[in-house]
């Protein structure tokens, strides 16, 4: 292991730690917008710093389930559709069983990303990207127009807000990813700019 | 189970070309199980895919197996501290329960109207009683509850008004009612108010909106009543069912 890789572990560890003790764990759990803007993404984050620390014989153990990066990317979709369950939080707040498994699998996804990404190539990483920001937007929007609370823990005002800022972050996401994705094919596509494209007429191409 | 497992001629896939070793087939299973575990999962928390909220699956659990309310002792104007089972259990039927504090503006004067309305219906044949319960005892004395009652108009005969006894019983009674209160930042809580029904065995039965009075009167009224307490005095009678 490199110290770069062991550095990782050790603030991947240490944040983890961090997130599960009382202080700041209830600090976050405190406040809807906190629990899943702040303390998800933070567990999320510890979980892709871990990935590089695994054991190479599990690293190709696990690679060879995951041509294209697709299960690893499944199970973050699966598990981030699931963090956007209202009582998923409610419960999270009142049984130690269910915060353990949310941050075991938070963790998990957030390594599965890291160990996928790469891997998926711009096509995959669209489809990806094409059904997943669509689903958080929605759940987004829901919470935006609920009329009631979503969770019995949380305050009306605090899920509205929640709402847009989820919306406005998975439509930043999508923006990025997109201004990236162009960035890169035309970096690869930029000699071929050249000519006409094939299903062009012309000029420059012979007539039928 | 489909028969995915079995390995393929085809086992390296062309495509997969940052990791050479990686098998479609095997990727195929491994989604197929994440897909599996992710569904089962789904499935606990939301009860089927029934219920997405909290409250959704409180009310749910409830209509399944009906919930015994928690041995707490409780008193109030006219109510001597006694266990909760036991106030619940004297009108003979069902009780429509409300959660409250007295001191609150916003949700429980909605509550209290809505009870005043349950009042007037049931007024004529105390069939269905209610029960006002605060979950704020230390602020809410016999004096407070008391005030409160009197200023809804209530009948000591159909409404009643109790606190628990002891405050540290508190969080017992409110995590069997799966009644969440939390501060709302302006000097007061937000609560799940909602109106429940108990039967007359003191069994947490149903939960309705505020907004569905005439639901829950149905329902309560639709529960079996009496002869609990109330069986014909015969001298040779062992005991109602």
């Amino acid at each position: 292991m490199t110290r770069g890789v062991a550095l990782c572990l050790a603030l991947s560890l240490t944040m983890l730690g961090a997130l599960a003790c009382p202080p700041l764990r209830a600090g976050l759990e405190a406040g809807m917008r906190t629990h899943m803007l702040v303390q998800f993404p933070l567990v999320l984050a510890a979980g892709a710093l871990m990935a590089p620390a695994m054991p190479a014989s599990a690293a190709r153990a696990l690679a060879k389930c995951n041509a294209l990066g697709l299960s690893g990317l499944t199970l973050l979709a699966c598990v981030l559709a699931m963090a956007m369950i209202p009582r998923l939080l409610d419960l999270a707040l009142v049984d130690g069983r269910i915060e353990a498994l949310k941050f075991a699998a938070l963790a998990a996804a957030g390594a599965a990303a890291r160990a996928s990404w790469r891997a998926a190539g711009p096509v995959v990483q669209a489809f990806f990207v094409g059904s997943v920001l669509p689903m958080t937007v929605a759940a987004g929007s829901l919470f935006i127009e609920a009329p009631v609370r979503l969770c019995n823990a949380y305050l009306l005002g605090e899920q509205q807000r929640l709402g847009a800022e989820v919306v406005a972050l998975a439509t930043a996401c999508g923006v990025v990813w997109l201004a990236h994705a162009l960035y890169r094919s035309g970096a690869n596509a930029s000699e071929a700019d050249a000519d006409v494209p094939a299903w062009h007429a012309g000029p420059g191409r012979r007539s039928r | 189970m489909t028969p995915f497992g079995a390995p393929e001629a085809r086992g390296n896939a062309p495509m997969a070309v940052a990791a050479p070793d990686a098998s479609l087939t095997r990727t195929l299973v491994a989604i197929l199980v994440i897909a599996g575990l992710a569904a089962a999962a789904a499935h606990g928390l939301t009860l089927g895919f029934a219920v997405w909220t909290a409250e959704g699956a409180r009310r749910l659990t409830w209509t399944q197996q009906p919930t015994a309310v928690p041995e707490v002792v409780v008193e109030g104007p006219g109510v001597p501290a006694q266990p909760l089972s036991v106030v619940l259990g004297q009108g003979g039927g069902p009780v429509l329960v409300d959660f409250i504090y007295t001191r609150c503006e916003t949700v429980c004067s909605a509550a209290g109207g809505v009870f005043q309305q349950a009042q007037a219906a049931t007024a004529p044949s105390p069939h269905v009683q209610l029960l006002s319960i605060s979950f704020d005892p230390v602020h809410d004395d016999m004096a407070a509850l008391g005030a409160y009652a009197a200023r809804l108009g209530a009948d000591p005969a159909v409404w009643r008004f109790v606190r628990v006894s002891d405050p540290a019983r508190l969080p017992k009674l409110l995590e069997r009612f799966g009644v969440t209160v939390v501060d709302d930042g302006r000097g007061g809580f937000a609560h799940n108010a909602a109106l429940l029904v108990v039967d007359r065995r003191a069994r947490l039965v149903r939960a309705f909106d505020f907004d569905d009075l005439s639901g829950a009167l149905r329902f309560a009224a639709s529960l079996p009543a009496a002869p609990l307490i109330l069986p014909p005095p015969a001298p040779s009678a062992g005991g109602a069912p």
